[in-house]
């Protein structure tokens, strides 16, 4: 107990997010100072007051920041979140507890806090339905409607008051006290959640969703989570509005929505700390402003806020200023100033998730795997009791000889690792796969080739999910896999990399393996864990990193690990989205083009990667490709497709003879 | 029965204004890629400028002729400034700034005309009577020309080279750069188009309800938009089907007295509903996306 206890200790110690403590401090130390203020009597109400709008503002921003920069959908409609909270749990504390004379006040703020927020929370379950069939624009369009759906609702409902509105209040007395207790609560559970697991599998899916489920991310529950969490801090912070102000719903309408997406945007989208600093500057701002300008000039912030809101996305985003945006960015400037301060940097380079887009947020590096864990610190981690694949480490006569006994063992036992029986598939009139028979055995070097067009990636894509056969199944290891979501079909045991490579690349090296780490059993780890850093939580990632650097090893990669994936040259890219894939512990590897854009010495490598990875890692690979030499250089045996059906199957050296191939594919002599 | 067909008829002449804006929604959206959502407020800006030449002039016909290109004028110079920088941008981040750029509109205009409705009464085009059932002329008016504006387009569109050209980007934006295309010049033209019928669409609009105010292109923007979608997003004659389908529809829950306070809800529910059962729309074609 107590061993486990040191471990504990320990873990947090090595892995602590010093850098993510700042955003606590400064928030807590204002809250002592006007508490402190308070106490002795020189705080104005109406400060209380603005301290008030802006720790409910700010909770707002991280609640839609969290929707917004770490999932990437835009949500136009999240005032309607906070409206369901201000009128539900408004209405539960003036008018419900009202008649419970002898109750705590506090016990009675924090129920209707909780009710507002369940309330919304469920509400942005049903939001989240649509989101997962839809995506940018639609889902933008979809979340405004339901905006103005709810707002619409609450203005002709007479029970709160219809257009008028109604008075809400509460009878505990120190609010802004709670609005910065509420704003902690918001940080630790948000900047948890993001720098987490989870929260690499929720960016893994911003940054590409097709990859993100091919590797067996669970994509439903992510964004039904964010949806949901998300929703629930509005539904808080639509509570505490309701506490000083009154509730109407003419408040959340659509430009409420644009007000907090500014100060989402100006903060960094994708910074915890940026966008509460500019929720606060806003809300100071609003409120100095609005008895300065009157009248018409009332909108010049407006133009200002618009103005602004145009310039920081164009400044981040357009393509066109990337290198502007590489001198000037906050991070470099800020490396330039302290560069000369710190003697001995850190190895690697600091990682952040807000490349390129911070701009009010101090730099933001995650701490999470800045820390290069040497080996022997280690050794009380549960790391070396994670099943290692590598155990298994074969010359190349083993393997030669495996490949023979597979042959014999298949026919043995009944099963192949991959068997399609009339797999096909037909858009519309035209099929664009018909009659694919398939037999591939365990260790296998598969070739599937042929001229574009002929179906070659439509076949991976049927093996993984992605189209549904119309025609015909597949089996991996026996199991049926036809009509599985690619989720399921990834945890069967089928990955695959892609045609145009598809790596996470804002990520870093070692955090693309770790996604593909995601959701093997031995991580699992709850999002309770995740959010409230419990011993489990630290276990699962320290044996996740271990092994993501297993991985990495394998492939050259390990010494870069915490370089951004999207730096890397080509054929590093290639070899990381296999690692990647590896990952996920698959019985089938499927690549898809894996040479496409290498050079000689390239594809050479590549083809002794691919025997490594096959004996290595006991995996079956099937493999799509034009480069002959490869081809022949690797494969066991091949199957050539041509227009959707198999044209030769069999031996290497049979197929590449076939007068038929050759007329089809290969060319003359 | 007399009432239905009133409000029928109601419901073509919104409807005819709703095809308008949508034919400009939809063909930015075919043929740039992108959700303008500052479209709808074009409108407001010409609603402005007519009332602004109608009461330097007392002429409707200046404030008309001068609305359509200031509004085109507007339009290139939204989509040079703000969205050609971030062509090949993540799509959030082209939304973003186009609501940025619709608040700024608002902004702007309540900035100058402050937040108020004020009124701009073209005059009246009178009504003909086929026995008791009384058209307004203008609801005729606004039919043929949402009819012929979307005859000439699909004609325009399929018939000329410049046309062909839009179609072709549509299609495949780099392929048709390597065909020599000038895509920088037919997106251009694109926003010009699009901004021009939301004019037209402006004056019609005014002709029905002569008040202007800052947010005046906001949610008939929004229904224009969920009506493009209903018909088939990139479709032209999706645009103009769309858009009668909303018109009536709209009308019809007016004239209910259950359903009058929640027409806004109907419509947006109606718009989930499809992008979720039948996301391609009406007259939609399916696009896969290629993995």
């Amino acid at each position: 107990m107590e061993n486990a206890a040191k471990t504990y200790f320990k873990n947090i110690k090595k892995n602590f997010e010093w850098k993510g403590c700042i955003n606590y401090v400064v928030v807590v130390a204002f809250a002592i100072f006007f508490s402190v203020l308070h106490s002795t009597g020189n705080l104005e109400r109406s400060t209380r007051f603005l301290l008030e709008k802006i720790t409910y503002s700010a909770v707002l921003a991280v609640s839609l920041c969290l929707v917004v920069g770490f999932l990437g959908e835009l949500s136009l409609g999240h005032a309607a979140f906070m409206c369901l909270g201000a009128y539900i749990g408004g209405y539960m504390e003036t008018y419900v507890y009202a008649s419970f004379t002898d109750a705590v006040p506090l016990v009675s703020i924090i129920v209707s806090m909780l009710i507002g927020g369940l309330v919304a929370a469920f509400f942005g379950l049903i939001i989240g339905l649509p989101a997962l069939r839809l995506k940018g624009d639609y889902l933008a369009i979809v979340t405004l409607a339901f905006g103005e759906i709810v707002r619409t609702v609450f203005q002709n409902l007479e029970i709160f008051g219809a257009e008028l509105g109604m008075d809400t209040y509460t009878k505990y007395k120190e609010t802004f006290i709670l609005g910065f207790v509420v704003l902690l609560i918001t940080m630790f559970v948000v900047q948890n959640l993001v720098r987490s697991k989870q929260g690499r599998a929720i960016m893994a899916i911003r940054d590409n969703e097709i990859a993100a489920r091919s590797m067996g991310i669970n994509v439903t529950y992510y964004k039904l989570m964010v949806f949901m969490l998300s929703a629930f801090f509005a539904g808080i912070a639509g509570v505490l509005f309701s506490n000083t102000t009154r509730v109407s719903s003419g408040t959340f309408g659509y430009s409420y929505s644009i007000d907090i997406l500014v100060m989402v945007v100006l903060g960094g989208m994708r910074s915890v700390s940026g966008v509460i600093i500019s929720a606060a500057l806003i809300t100071c701002i609003n409120t100095e402003l609005a008895t300065v300008l009157t009248g018409n000039l009332a909108a010049l912030q407006n133009v200002i806020y618009s103005l602004i809101l145009v310039g920081i996305v164009i400044f981040n985003h357009a393509p066109g200023l990337k290198d502007f945006r590489k001198k000037y960015n906050f991070r470099t400037l800020a490396t330039k100033i302290f560069k000369k301060k710190s003697s001995a940097a850190t190895v690697s380079e600091p990682v952040s998730e807000t490349v390129g887009t911070s701009s009010v947020s101090s730099a933001e590096i995650s701490a999470e795997s800045s820390l290069p864990a040497s080996a022997d610190s280690v050794a009380e981690s549960p790391a070396s009791s994670v099943v290692s694949r590598e155990s298994v480490v074969s010359d190349p006569s083993v393997a030669s000889t495996r490949q023979a006994d597979a042959v014999s063992t298949a026919e043995a036992e009944e099963e192949y690792v991959l068997k399609t029986e009339n797999l096909g598939i037909s858009f519309g009139g035209l099929s664009a796969v018909k009659g694919i028979d398939l037999q591939i055995k365990k260790g296998e070097l598969y070739g599937l080739i042929g001229p574009n067009g002929a179906g070659k990636t439509t076949v991976f894509n049927l093996l993984t999910g992605v189209y549904k056969p119309t025609t015909g199944d597949f089996y991996l290891n026996g199991k049926k896999l036809t009509g599985k979501s690619q989720m399921m079909i990834n945890r069967a045991g089928i990955a695959r990399t892609f045609q145009n490579i598809r790596i996470f690349e804002d990520m870093s090296i070692i955090r693309n393996v770790m996604v593909g780490l995601e959701n093997r059993p031995e991580y699992k780890c709850s999002l309770a864990n995740s959010i409230f850093r419990t011993p489990r939580y630290y276990k699962t990632v320290m044996a996740m990193r271990e092994k993501a650097k297993e991985l990495l090893r394998v492939f050259g990669l390990e010494e870069i690990r915490n370089q951004l994936a999207g730096n890397l040259p080509y054929g590093k890219q290639r070899k990381l989205e296999i690692a990647r894939a590896l990952a996920t512990s698959p019985s089938l590897l499927l690549l898809d083009e894996p040479a496409a854009g290498m050079n000689p010495n390239e594809t050479q490598e590549l083809m002794d990667t691919i025997r490594l990875v096959r004996d290595k890692f006991d995996v079956t690979i099937l493999l799509i490709e034009h480069d002959m030499r490869l081809v022949s250089g690797i494969c066991d045996r091949l199957t050539v497709l041509n227009f959707g059906t198999v044209l030769a199957q069999g031996e290497v050296k049979e197929v590449l003879n076939d007068p038929e191939v050759v007329r089809a594919y290969l060319g003359g002599e | 029965m007399l009432d239905f067909i009133t409000t029928f008829i109601n419901g073509l002449n919104l409807g005819g204004i709703y095809a308008l804006i949508a034919l400009g929604y939809t063909m930015v959206y075919g043929i740039a890629k992108m959700l303008n959502f500052a479209h709808g407020d074009i409108i407001m800006v010409g609603g402005y400028t007519i009332m602004v030449f109608f009461s330097m002039t007392g002429l409707p016909v200046v404030g008309v002729l001068c609305a359509i290109p200031l509004c085109v004028v507007v339009g290139i110079v939204i989509e040079k400034v703000a969205y050609k920088p971030l062509r090949g941008a993540s799509p959030l981040a082209v939304l973003i700034t186009a609501i940025g750029v619709s608040y700024l509109l608002q902004s702007l205009a309540q900035m100058i005309f402050g937040p108020g409705q004020q009124m701009v009464e073209l005059g009246d085009m009178g009504t003909i009577s086929l026995g008791s059932l009384k058209i307004k002329v203008e609801t005729i008016v606004t039919l043929l020309a949402a009819t012929l504006i979307m005859v000439c387009l699909t004609l325009f569109v399929h018939k000329t080279k410049a046309g062909k050209a839009m179609l072709a980007v549509a299609e495949d934006r780099d392929a048709a750069r390597l065909m020599g295309i000038n895509v920088n010049a037919i997106i251009t033209l694109t926003f010009a188009i699009g901004s021009a019928l939301a004019a037209v669409a402006g004056v019609f609009y005014i002709l029905g309800s002569p008040a202007v105010y800052p947010t005046l292109g906001a949610l008939p923007g929004i229904r224009a938009f969920t009506a493009a979608v209903i018909g088939g997003i990139g479709s032209i004659p999706g645009a103009m089907v769309g858009g009668l389908l909303l018109g009536i529809i709209e009308c019809i829950c007016g004239a209910v007295p259950a359903l009058s306070q929640y027409t806004i809800a109907v419509e947006f529910a109606l718009l989930i509903v499809i992008l979720l059962v039948k996301p391609s729309g009406i007259l939609g074609k399916k696009k896969r996306e290629k993995v």
